[in-house]
C-alpha cells in the first residue's frame, strides 16, 4: 500500500513565522542568484525542492490538518457546492500561502525545463522570469502580513 | 543585499541587474505578470472562497479565466497577449487514484473533467484582436491526480495536467492558426477542486498551422483560473479520464 501523509486530528498551530524565516533562508537567497544570473535555472530548483518538500510540505500538512479539525474528517467525496462557509475564515486566511507555493513550484519547473543548466539570461520566456520575482516578493510579504495578524 | 538596512527585492535587483532582456517591464508588452488570481492571495476582505483539500460531487461548471499567450508568426512578429474570458468543464466523479489506496479522500483521489469550451479573447498590437477558443469536436480535458514531491509519502498536493487543442484566431493574420494533431499541455499543483487561484503553465513551445503550413509557434502559455462563476450538480459523469492522464513535459 501506497504511504499517505493525512492530516492529523487536534489541535493544529500554523507557524507561518517559521516558514518565513525557512523560506527566506533557503529561497530568497537563491531567486537573488538567479535574477543576477549567478545561478542556473536546474541549480534554482534543487535548492527550491528541499524548502517545498520540507517546511512547506509540513506546513501544508498543518494547513490542511487545521481544515479538517474544524470542518469533520474526510470520508471522502462531500455533498454540497463546492463552495467555502465563511465561518472557516480561521482555517482559509492561511490556505492562500499553499496556493500561492504550489503555483511558484510550477513555475520554478518551467523554468528548470526551459534553462536547465543555463542561467536566466538565456531565456526566451523573460515575462516568467518577470513573474517569477514578482511572486518571490509577494510571497514574503503575503506571510509577514500573516505573522503581524496572528 | 540590502539598502539602508532595508532587503532590496527581488524584483528591483531583475531590474537594476539588466542581465535579462526586456526584466524592466517592457518584455510584457502589454500583458502583466502572472502570479495567480488575487483570490488565490488572501488577505484582509478577501476571504478563499472554495473548501480546501475537499472532494465534491460532480457538476458542471463555469470560471473566469485569463491566459497569457507568447507567439510568434512569421511576417508579424512575436508579442505577449493578455486574453480574458470564461471556462467551461464538465467534472467527473471523484475515484481512487493512489497506487494501492484502499479508501478515497482528498489525498488518494484523482478527478476527472471534460473541458467543453474555451472563449478567450484579447488586444495586440502586433496582431490585432486575438481570440482562443477551444476545439469542441476532439477531446480535451483534464486529470487531478496525487502527487508525491517528497518522493515517497502521497502528500494533499496534486497534478492538474490540462490538454487542449487551442485555435487562435488572429485578426491581422487573417486566418484562424492552430496546433494540428498536437494537444497543448498545461500543467500546475493544485489542492483544491475547482482550482480557484490555480496557475499552469505549458513547458515547451508548440508549431502554429494554417490547414497544413507552419505559420509561426506558441512559445508559451500561462493559465489563471478566476472565479467560480456558476455551479451545476449533475448525477453522474464517469469519463474514461486515463485517456487524459499523461504527464507534460
Amino acid at each position: 500500500m501506497t504511504a499517505t501523509a493525512e492530516a492529523s486530528t487536534g489541535a493544529t498551530k500554523l507557524d507561518t513565522a517559521a516558514l518565513l524565516d525557512a523560506y527566506r533562508a533557503q529561497v530568497t537567497p537563491a531567486a537573488k542568484a538567479f535574477v543576477e544570473d549567478r545561478m542556473s535555472a536546474n541549480e534554482l530548483r534543487s535548492r527550491w525542492l528541499p524548502y517545498f518538500q520540507g517546511p512547506f510540505t509540513e506546513y501544508e500538512l498543518g494547513v490542511q490538518a487545521a481544515w479538517r479539525d474544524a470542518y469533520g474528517p474526510d470520508h471522502g467525496v462531500e455533498p454540497g457546492p463546492p463552495h467555502a462557509d465563511p465561518a472557516y475564515a480561521e482555517q482559509l486566511e492561511h490556505f492562500p500561502v499553499t496556493i500561492s507555493h504550489n503555483n511558484l513550484e510550477r513555475l520554478v519547473d518551467v523554468l528548470a525545463v526551459e534553462l536547465g543548466d543555463r542561467m536566466a539570461s538565456a531565456t526566451v520566456t523573460p515575462e516568467r522570469v518577470i513573474d517569477f520575482a514578482y511572486v518571490i516578493d509577494a510571497l514574503d510579504r503575503f506571510m509577514a502580513s500573516l505573522v503581524l495578524t496572528s | 543585499m540590502e539598502n539602508n538596512g532595508i532587503p532590496v527585492s527581488v524584483m528591483e535587483i531583475l531590474k537594476s541587474f539588466g542581465a535579462v532582456t526586456g526584466a524592466d517591464g517592457s518584455a510584457l508588452s502589454n500583458a502583466d505578470v502572472v502570479k495567480g488570481h488575487d483570490l488565490a492571495w488572501g488577505g484582509p476582505g478577501n476571504l478563499y472562497t472554495i473548501r480546501p483539500y475537499t472532494l465534491s460531487p460532480a457538476a458542471l461548471e463555469v470560471f473566469t479565466v485569463r491566459e497569457r499567450i507568447h507567439v510568434s508568426i512569421d511576417g508579424l512578429g512575436e508579442d505577449l497577449v493578455d486574453l480574458h474570458g470564461i471556462g467551461v468543464y464538465r467534472r467527473h466523479e471523484p475515484r481512487i487514484g493512489a497506487e494501492g489506496a484502499e479508501e478515497l479522500t482528498w489525498t488518494t483521489a484523482t478527478i476527472g473533467a471534460q473541458f467543453l469550451s474555451l472563449q478567450v479573447v484579447g488586444d495586440s498590437e502586433i496582431f490585432g484582436q486575438v481570440r482562443v477558443t477551444n476545439t469542441p469536436w476532439k477531446r480535451e480535458g483534464a486529470t487531478v491526480a496525487p502527487a508525491q514531491p517528497g518522493g515517497g509519502k502521497v502528500t494533499p498536493l496534486k497534478n492538474c495536467v490540462t490538454l487542449l487543442f487551442p485555435r487562435f484566431e488572429i485578426e491581422n493574420l487573417g486566418a484562424m492558426v492552430d496546433t494540428g494533431d498536437v494537444p497543448v499541455a498545461v500543467e500546475s499543483r493544485v489542492n483544491m477542486v475547482p482550482p480557484i487561484g490555480d496557475v499552469s503553465r505549458t513547458s515547451h513551445g508548440y508549431a502554429l498551422f494554417d490547414g497544413s503550413r507552419q505559420v509561426g509557434t506558441l512559445i508559451a502559455a500561462d493559465l489563471e483560473i478566476g472565479a467560480l462563476l456558476h455551479h451545476i450538480p449533475i448525477e453522474t459523469a464517469k469519463d474514461p479520464v486515463e485517456a487524459y492522464a499523461v504527464s507534460a513535459v
